[in-house]
């Protein structure tokens, strides 16, 4: 009999704490600004991270496709070297990039854990376990606590609501400073990575792939100047049609490119806003960096998407 | 035949570097020219062919040497995220070990529903 003394009131002192909880969560449940702000810096951050790989390798596979432009349209008068066939890009450099970007997406997928609902959620389905456990008192010595599901659903909502604050606070105490001294490094990551691509004109891999088209399309013109006379009538048209194809690639590749080199430009200046304002309830600039980021990622992503199709 | 860009920059001339590229770009278009003209003999066209893969070259060269000259900064740049997110992932921890928390005062109210149970059935 003591023992059953013994559990009821701690029953109610439950619900005595599940609605303070409750009240909590009125006040403010929610996710912060910060925190959903930094979920979607992190789905902008991972979208930059893959174009600007998808960058590189577009670089490499073009450079490998003038190779054998060249050596299609000179492999009579030049023996074949296999030694000079290699990707233009040095796998120790590549690597660092690769690592340096894996960073960064990792960094993206960290700030979308530590900011997102996902712990709250995890929270939720295990209280309401327990509140499940709870209406299935059924022993007539507990008539005095029968709990019915509407204050089940109650009890579990100011439960998690409680651990949903204490997150909460942990994050504002902890998060600002991270984005802080996250700052320089992501914005010397960004300058650097767009100065690896630059411009066509100036030195770097905008001008490179540039370059490659043009070699493709001087080497057709080549090929097509020492076998044309050889060709069926189709056979021409289908190498002459080569061409225009070519100059519209080298196009779109090239505004690819310069998509690719804006788009890490607006995440550093995304997360530049991000730190900014890391302690105001809204931020307007920040939104903007972001929307002019998702309109970026979104247009170069269809670009390199149909190229990977197209391999 | 070199499709230069309208978006070469002007103000190239300032830096020797950008002088200098610009002077090979310029070598480029014009070897490229004369290896397509029709006007020009094969023979011709050849010669042009073989100072644009030369002048291409050079290009090339300087191309990669931005990207690998980068490789360094990188890297320190790489380095330098690392306390960082090593809070990053302390903060995570930190917020599991809470949920955990949490969670264990939910498991243990449903330890008490066992108990009442179990006190039912031997009818205490």
């Amino acid at each position: 009999m003591n023992a059953r003394k013994h559990i009821v009131p701690r029953l109610y002192l439950f619900w005595s704490v599940a609605l303070s909880g409750l009240v909590i969560a009125i006040c403010g449940c929610a996710l912060s600004p910060l925190a959903n702000r930094t979920a979607a810096f992190s789905t902008a951050a991972t979208a930059t991270v893959t174009q600007t790989t998808n960058a590189y390798q577009l670089v490499n596979q073009t450079y490998t496709d003038a190779q054998i432009a060249t050596l299609v349209a000179t492999y009579d008068r030049t023996p074949f070297d296999a030694a000079k066939i290699k990707n233009y890009l040095p796998e120790k450099d590549l690597e660092v990039r690769t690592k340096v970007l894996d960073g960064l997406k990792q960094y993206a997928t960290l700030l979308t854990e530590v900011s997102g609902n996902q712990p709250i959620t995890d929270l939720e389905t295990q209280t309401r376990a327990a509140g499940d456990a709870l209406v299935k008192l059924q022993q007539d010595d507990f008539k005095g606590f029968k709990i019915d599901s509407t204050e089940k659903d109650l009890a579990v909502t100011a439960v998690a609501a409680i651990g949903g604050v204490l997150i909460e606070h942990e994050r504002a105490r902890a998060l600002p400073g991270i984005l802080d001294r996250m700052n320089k490094p992501i914005q010397d990551i960004c300058r650097i990575l767009e100065d690896d691509i630059g411009t066509v004109g100036k030195a770097g891999l905008a001008s490179e792939l540039h370059l490659d088209y043009d070699t493709q399309i001087a080497d057709q013109q080549r090929f097509i100047r020492d076998n044309g006379a050889s060709m069926s009538v189709d056979q021409r048209r289908v190498e002459i049609e080569k061409l225009p194809a070519l100059v519209l690639a080298q196009r779109k590749s090239d505004e690819a490119l310069a998509a690719t080199s804006k788009s890490l430009a607006a995440l550093a200046a995304a997360h530049a806003s991000l730190a900014a304002t890391k302690n105001q309830k809204d931020a307007p600039a920040f939104k903007l960096e972001l929307s002019e980021l998702v309109q970026d990622a979104q247009t170069i992503g269809s670009f390199y998407n149909s190229l990977s199709t197209k391999k | 035949m070199a499709t230069t860009p309208s978006s070469t920059p002007l103000a190239g001339a300032a830096d020797p570097k950008q002088a200098a590229y610009d002077a090979l770009n310029a070598l480029l278009s014009t070897a490229s020219a004369a290896a397509t003209n029709p006007a020009n003999t094969t023979a011709a066209q050849d010669k042009a062919f073989d100072v644009r893969t030369e002048v291409a070259a050079q290009l090339q060269a300087l191309n990669l040497a931005v990207f690998t000259g980068n490789t360094v900064q990188l890297q320190a740049a790489g380095d330098d995220m690392a306390l960082a997110m090593t809070q990053l992932k302390a903060l995570k921890t930190q917020i599991e070990a809470l949920g955990n928390a949490l969670k264990e005062g939910a498991e243990i109210l449903s330890g008490i529903d066992k108990i009442a149970c179990e006190f039912g059935a031997l009818g205490l």
